[in-house]
Parts: C-alpha cells; sequence; structure tokens
C-alpha cells in the first residue's frame, strides 16, 4: 500500500511553561504524525498535556521547541498574525461546549465562519448533512446539546478546514447523542475526507479510530493503529 | 497576618476582581458631587466674604434722603438718633451734578460724624488736611480715572468753583460693583465720586454759600445682636419692617429710604448669585442622573455575574441579609467613597477655580472660605439612598429564586428576531456582524436603555456646557459683560467635568461589555478571524448604542438649556451657535473612540483558551 501524504507531523514537541522559578514541561519531546484522511484519537488522562497539545496544533498556543509541520510547514516558527490566517484557513474546530454565537441561527452561525474562509462550502449543504435542514433558522438557546454540537461541527466543516479539530467534542452530551456526535465525525472523515483529530479522555471510543495516540505525563506512550476500526454503533461504554 | 473570616475575603476578592469598573463608580460619582457641592458652596463662600466685608466696613442698613430743599434740621436728626431701635446716625450732603461734563457725586461728611460705610484706601493715603483734601472713588468700567496727587477743580453746583488735592482711592461698601453707580435724579452714569469733610467746603466757600449747604443724608444702622447676614431673608425682613415703622413714625412725605436692595452694586451681585444657584441646583442633576445609572448598570451586572457564587452561598445555607449585605456595602462604600472625595475637590478646588472669575463682576473682598457643605451631603444621600436601593432590589430579586435554580447557569437567552428583520430587503443585504450586533442590541431591552441613557446623559451635559458658554459669551458681545465674564469659567468647568465623565462612562461601559463578552472575543479567535474583526465585533454594538444615544442627547440637550436659559431668565437657545450642535456629539463620537483605543489591548489580550472552558 503507497504511504499517504501526510497531513501533519510533529516532532520532538515541547512546551516549557514557567511557574516562578520552577519550569513545567507540559510537552516533552513528543512525536507521531497524521495522514490524509485520517480519524486520529488523543487519549490522556487530564493534566497528560492533551489540552496543551490540542491549543499548539489548533494555533492557539506555540512550542517551546521542536517542530510541528503541517502541509510541509513547519508553524511553530509562525507570527501571531500567520497563526491566525492557519487557524482560519487551515483548522476547523469542535468546541467541548459548541460556542455557538448565541444571537445568530444555526446557519447564520455557519455562515458566520464561511464568510471569511476561500474555499467554502454552502452552509445550507453542511447543515443538510448534519441533519439540521429543518432547524437551519433556529437559534442555539431553540436547539438541544446535540443539536448544537451539529451545528459546531457543521460550522468547523463548511470552511473546508485541512484538520477538523475536536475538543472533548461529546464531554457535554448524553451517552447516545454522543455516539450520534461521533458518528457523525467519522462520517465526515470518511465521505468527506477530511482529516479528523479527537482529543478525549473517554478510552472506550478509540477502536474508531484509525490511529490512537496516547500522551502521558507530555510524552507519547505509544500509538496505536487500528487496521479496522469499528463502527461508532458497535462500540459501548 | 490576621486571618480574614471568609465572608470578609469574599468581599474583598469581589472588589479586587471588579477593581476597575468600581474605580470607574467612584469617579463617576466623584465628578458628579464635585459639580453638586462646588458648584452648591459658590455663592455661599461669595456672599460670606461679602458679608465679613460689609461687617467690618460698618456697612449701614438705610440711606435715608430728603427731598426738602432745607435738608435735615438738627431736630429731625436728634429724632433719629434717639430712636431705641437705631445704633448709629452719619448725617452727611451728598450733591450730584455736572462738574466740566462729568456726572459727579460729592460726598460731605462731618469729621466726628463719620462711622458708617467705612471707605477702604485703595491707593494713596486718608486725608490729612480736611482743608484742601480729598479723596475718589477707585475707576472701574464706568468711574474715571483721576491722578493720585492731582488737582481737581470742583464747579459746586455751576455756583462756585474751587480745587482740591486727590490724595487717595478708596472703595466704598456701597459701591462694589464694576458697573459704578448713577445720578439719582438723571438716572445718567456718575463719572466722578468725590469723598470730603465739611472742612473743605468752610475753608472754599463764602458763608453766605456755606450756610445754604443743606443735611441731605442719613447713613442709619440698626442695634443688631450678632453680625448679621445681609444676603439672608431675615435681614430683608428687618428693613422692610424698619422701613415701614420709620415711615410711620416720622410720616414725612420728603423722606426716601434706601436700603441695600436699591444699592445696584448689590443687586447685580445678588441676582448673579441667585443665577449661579440655579445652574448649581440644576445643571448637576443631570451629572448625577448619569452617575446613578452608571452605578446602577454595574452593580447589576455584577450581580448577575456572581449568580453562581450566590447561588453557592444561599445553597450553604448564608443567611439571606448576609448575602444581601455583601453587594450594599460594596456599592454603598464606593459611592460614599466617590462622595467624600467629590465633597473635598468640590469643596477646594473648584470655588478656587471659579472666586476669581467674580473680580470681573464686582470688587471682590478676601475669600471667606466659607463651605456650604449641605448641597454636597444633600447629593450624596440621594444618590447613595437611590443606587443602594436598586442594588437591594436587584439581589433581592435573585435571592427570591430558589439556590438550585441560582446554580445552575442562567439559560441563555433564546434568540430572538427583531423588528428590523421583518423589513427583508435591509436585512439580507447586512452582514452576519451586524445582524448579530443589532440581535445583541435590541434583544437586552434593559441593557440597552442604560447604555443609550447613559450616553445620551453624556451628551447631554456636555451640549449643555457648550451651548452656555455660547449664550455667555454671545451676552458679552452685546454688551452684558460683568455677568456674562463671570460665567465664562463656570461654563468651561462644566463643560470640562462634563467630558471627564462622558470618558469614564463610555469606559465602563465598554470595558463591562469587553467582561460579558470573553467568552465569544475567545470563540472568535479561535475561529480564526482578525484583531481588527474581534474589536469591531465588540465595538460595532457600543458605537451603535453610543450613536442612539448622541442622536437622543442633542434634542434633550437643547431642551435643557432652553429650561436652564428659562430658570436664569438670561439669553437664549438662539444664542446657542449652530455648530454646537454637531460639536458635542462629535465630542462624545471621540472620546467613545479614544476609550475604544484604550481597550483594544484588554481584548487582545483575553486568553483564546477561555473558550474551551464551560460556562464558569
Amino acid at each position: 500500500m503507497a504511504s499517504k501524504r501526510k497531513v501533519i507531523i510533529v516532532e520532538n514537541l515541547s512546551r516549557v511553561f514557567k511557574v516562578g522559578d520552577s519550569e513545567i514541561h507540559a510537552l516533552n519531546n513528543l512525536s507521531f504524525d497524521v495522514d490524509e484522511g485520517e480519524l486520529v484519537i488523543i487519549l490522556g488522562q487530564s493534566g497528560a498535556g492533551k489540552t496543551t497539545l490540542l491549543n499548539i496544533i489548533g494555533g492557539m498556543d506555540q512550542a517551546t521547541s521542536g517542530k510541528l509541520i503541517v502541509d510541509d510547514i513547519d508553524i511553530t516558527k509562525y507570527s501571531k498574525k500567520q497563526l491566525t490566517d492557519y487557524r482560519r484557513n487551515y483548522v476547523g474546530f469542535v468546541f467541548q461546549f459548541y460556542n455557538l454565537m448565541s444571537n445568530l441561527t444555526a446557519l447564520e452561525n455557519v455562515e458566520l465562519s464561511v464568510e471569511m474562509c476561500k474555499d467554502a462550502y454552502s452552509p445550507k449543504d453542511i447543515l443538510e448533512k448534519v441533519g439540521l435542514k429543518e432547524r437551519m433558522n433556529n437559534f442555539p438557546g431553540q436547539l438541544s446539546g446535540g443539536e448544537q454540537q451539529r451545528v459546531s461541527i457543521a460550522r468547523a466543516v463548511a470552511k473546508n478546514p485541512r484538520i477538523l479539530l475536536c475538543d472533548e467534542p461529546t464531554g457535554a452530551l448524553d451517552y447516545n447523542t454522543g455516539k450520534q456526535i461521533l458518528s457523525l465525525l467519522s462520517n465526515m472523515c470518511k465521505e468527506e475526507h477530511k482529516t479528523v483529530i479527537i482529543v478525549t479522555h473517554n478510552s472506550a471510543i478509540k477502536d474508531m479510530a484509525d490511529k490512537v495516540v496516547y500522551i502521558r505525563n507530555g510524552s507519547v506512550e505509544k500509538v496505536q493503529i487500528n487496521e479496522n476500526p469499528k463502527k461508532i454503533e458497535e462500540i459501548e461504554w | 497576618m490576621v486571618k480574614m473570616k471568609a465572608y470578609t475575603k469574599t468581599i474583598y476578592r469581589s472588589i479586587k476582581s471588579n477593581l476597575g469598573r468600581i474605580i470607574s463608580i467612584v469617579f463617576i460619582i466623584l465628578i458628579g458631587i464635585t459639580c453638586y457641592s462646588g458648584l452648591g458652596t459658590l455663592t455661599t463662600e461669595v456672599k460670606s466674604s461679602f458679608n465679613n466685608y460689609y461687617n467690618e466696613s460698618f456697612l449701614s442698613d438705610l440711606n435715608v434722603k430728603t427731598t426738602s430743599e432745607t435738608g435735615f434740621s438738627e431736630e429731625e436728626i436728634l429724632k433719629f438718633k434717639n430712636d431705641e431701635t437705631i445704633d448709629e446716625v452719619d448725617a452727611f450732603t451728598s450733591l450730584e451734578f455736572d462738574n466740566y461734563e462729568d456726572n459727579t457725586r460729592l460726598y460731605i461728611f462731618n469729621k466726628d460724624d463719620h462711622d458708617l460705610n467705612k471707605l477702604e484706601i485703595v491707593s494713596g493715603r486718608d486725608i490729612e488736611d480736611p482743608l484742601t483734601e480729598i479723596l475718589v472713588e477707585q475707576p472701574s468700567s464706568t468711574i474715571k480715572t483721576i491722578p493720585l496727587n492731582s488737582t481737581l477743580k470742583i464747579n459746586l453746583l455751576g455756583l462756585f468753583t474751587f480745587e482740591a488735592n486727590v490724595v487717595g482711592t478708596v472703595k466704598s461698601p456701597l459701591n462694589i460693583s464694576q458697573d459704578g453707580d448713577i445720578n439719582l435724579q438723571t438716572q445718567e452714569t456718575l463719572d466722578v465720586m468725590i469723598y470730603s469733610y465739611f472742612d473743605l467746603l468752610e475753608n472754599n466757600l463764602p458763608s453766605i454759600l456755606l450756610s445754604q449747604i443743606p443735611t441731605t443724608d442719613l447713613y442709619i444702622s440698626f442695634k443688631k445682636d450678632a453680625e448679621v447676614d445681609y444676603f439672608s431673608k431675615n435681614y430683608q425682613e428687618l428693613i422692610d419692617d424698619q422701613k415701614y415703622r420709620l415711615s410711620l413714625l416720622f410720616n414725612e412725605e420728603n423722606y426716601v429710604y434706601l436700603s441695600l436692595y436699591e444699592n445696584k452694586s448689590y443687586s447685580i451681585l445678588n441676582s448673579y448669585c441667585d443665577k449661579v444657584d440655579i445652574i448649581a441646583i440644576l445643571v448637576p442633576i443631570f451629572f448625577l442622573v448619569v452617575a446613578a445609572l452608571v452605578v446602577l448598570t454595574t452593580m447589576t451586572r455584577m450581580i448577575d455575574e456572581d449568580r453562581a457564587s450566590i447561588g453557592c452561598y444561599a445553597s450553604l445555607g448564608v443567611p439571606n441579609y448576609k448575602i444581601k449585605l455583601k453587594y450594599m456595602f460594596i456599592c454603598g462604600v464606593f459611592t460614599f467613597l466617590g462622595s467624600v472625595l467629590g465633597m473635598i475637590l468640590g469643596l477646594t478646588i473648584l470655588p478656587s477655580i471659579i472666586y476669581p472669575g467674580f473680580e470681573t463682576l464686582a470688587f471682590m473682598p478676601p475669600r471667606a472660605y466659607h463651605f456650604d457643605v449641605v448641597p454636597g451631603i444633600i447629593a450624596t444621600l440621594v444618590v447613595t439612598i437611590i443606587t443602594m436601593s436598586i442594588t437591594f432590589y436587584a439581589i433581592s430579586k435573585d435571592l427570591r429564586t430558589s439556590p438550585a435554580n441560582l446554580l445552575l447557569p442562567k439559560s441563555p437567552k433564546a434568540g430572538k428576531k427583531i423588528l428590523l428583520e421583518r423589513i427583508t430587503f435591509i436585512w439580507k443585504r447586512l452582514p452576519f456582524r451586524y445582524k448579530s450586533s443589532l440581535r445583541n442590541i435590541f434583544r437586552n431591552k434593559k441593557h440597552f436603555w442604560m447604555t443609550v441613557l447613559s450616553c445620551a446623559g453624556s451628551t447631554v451635559i456636555v451640549f449643555l456646557g457648550f451651548s452656555l458658554l455660547d449664550v455667555v459669551n454671545y451676552s458679552a458681545d452685546i454688551g452684558i459683560e460683568g455677568l456674562a465674564d463671570t460665567m465664562v469659567p463656570i461654563s468651561i468647568l462644566i463643560i470640562f467635568l462634563a467630558i471627564l465623565l462622558t470618558i469614564f462612562v463610555v469606559y465602563n461601559l465598554t470595558n463591562m461589555n469587553i467582561g460579558e463578552r470573553t467568552r465569544e472575543i475567545a470563540t472568535l479567535g479561535v475561529l480564526g478571524y482578525r484583531d481588527r474583526e474581534i474589536c469591531m465585533y465588540i465595538y460595532r454594538e457600543i458605537s451603535l448604542m453610543g450613536a442612539v444615544g448622541i442622536i437622543l442627547g442633542i434634542p434633550l440637550g437643547a431642551l435643557a438649556t432652553y429650561v436652564l436659559l428659562n430658570y436664569l431668565d438670561f439669553g437664549s437657545i438662539s444664542d446657542v451657535r449652530w455648530y454646537t450642535y454637531f460639536l458635542s456629539g462629535a465630542l462624545v463620537v471621540l472620546f467613545i473612540v479614544i476609550v475604544d483605543m484604550l481597550l483594544i489591548r484588554k481584548i487582545l489580550r483575553i486568553d483564546m483558551t477561555t473558550s474551551l472552558k464551560s460556562v464558569d
């Protein structure tokens, strides 16, 4: 099998926080890579460093040393402005708590993020794909948690980003709704050929991923490749 | 370290985390109270300065004139002197005549009988040789300058001419105004006022003429228990009673009783003080209304934000009164702090700035430094009571719901379509950022009106200050000099305070808006919004509400000016220059822009990762 194109290469990535005189190594020489169209789960307990990693991949924080190569470019040397463009054009972010603009309708929330991107999808089509065709004109306050998360996914996908970055996407949802959301993300990955990275502490869902990166104490503990990822419907937790 | 109780700690922490807005509350209250107490004490200070001066110069209470050709007889004068209520009587002669084209009044006193209305030597010296020397009234806008040590030719009533040496210029307590006095017969303005002793006439006039000089005037002072307040109602009543009593007693048709109220300089000063008092009562009301509005907004938002912790305390069984007390304490302490600082500033600095301005109106005696704390205290009480009762209302409303309810975050207000959306052809064309801003603006009515009214109030005050200055300048141009000139510093001061207040108000509102939108700002950052776009997202709302406020504020300002001028009985709204209407609006816009610039850093400092965290 011909090796796939690598979207992300993480090389010896470290992030050190200075607190007073002491240094905290949140990430310590971390390395792994993500192939195009892959669904990767980054798994770790709280405090393992996964949020720090998410922040750096999402372009919200910068590494102290090491490389983060996205589409052949090392973004660790990016300026603040370059990082803004990176977030704008490369990353679709799905928040744990949805973070929708409460005074814009579902459709407008998607349109808001599309407005500033070049090769974006039609917001209506994407909302239809996430199953919200009938609720497009509702405000977030009128939607359930699951529906809000669908809007959030639609908002991220509609930008047509290189990476879909999800922070505990089921963290605020009940079991069944969570499953539906994961299934939706999985479909986005397989059908729309998006590279999806899910950061979570829920190890039960690891079997749905193509690749699982275990993080512990700021380092990669192991990288596990699932040759035959399970369908989300087959996973119970 | 002293161990603080948990309760004290929560108060301390709340203050610490809300320091920015608390400081701006203190300043806003301070400005309002400075205005109230400063303008309020102004006339008290002017009046007590004059009271001191009047008392020190033994001001007469009445000037009795007789129209009889022969003047007062010895018997008549004695009758006055023997009256039980009368303390002192000075008999003298006052002659008004045209002296070589100069409207002149000549006072001729008896050397042994000249105790009232003591003259203050301004330059030169007192009379040493009464046979040849005279004093003249100091020059003013109407009284002409007569050089010291010059010889003045006097053509007495066109009958006899002689010369006298001018040895000093003086200031009479009956002549404190820059506008001088008038000839009582012809009503023409006096050019020269001469003070002399009878000896001068004895020395110069042939005895046949001398015997015909009548005693025309009496200065009278009544017996009083203590120093009098010449500006009080009591004094006015005393004088009116005495006038009436004396007119019955003497039953003389030839007598004319002139009191302080007929004195030109006194009445100018008094009516000016009345005008300042009107300004001092009306103008600060706008300052205080805006200040109270901002305190209200700040306190209610603080309580809204603390909802979860209020719920937490309630669920832990902290008694309601203790929770209420915390917010009442914060509101009360800082309103009070601002008030006290405002009173100190208002009572000290403000009169020091304005007092010298009175010089153009009158020859000011030394400043009395007599503070009137009453207006400041009343304003402090009113503001404190209003803000504390609204705080009490807001916190009580929260505590009426169950703690369990409070612990849940307030369900986000369901988005709502606003009226404008019905006008689809406009709405469709708007970018989402505008749709979001417009919905935000119209969704929270309370928030909307508080912001709009604060901005409108600020515009009203700025407008009021500038239009007052316009009216005053116009009056000066058409010749109402003294009064207009003294009002200039007051107008400038009002403008200055209005500008300060506006800056703090806009700062406070914008700052609160940023605080409330932290999460949205962080989310927009993650979505890849550029710095400029994020700032605009916040500023668009405050600017739109500010614009509504300004548009409301200008006509309201014009109305306020109209009402104020009506009360003042001075100038007219048409004296306000056309560009003042634009200028005051443009200034408020400028302040909004300046504050926006100052707060950009605060917006851009917000950590994007805030968006990852749960709501509270």
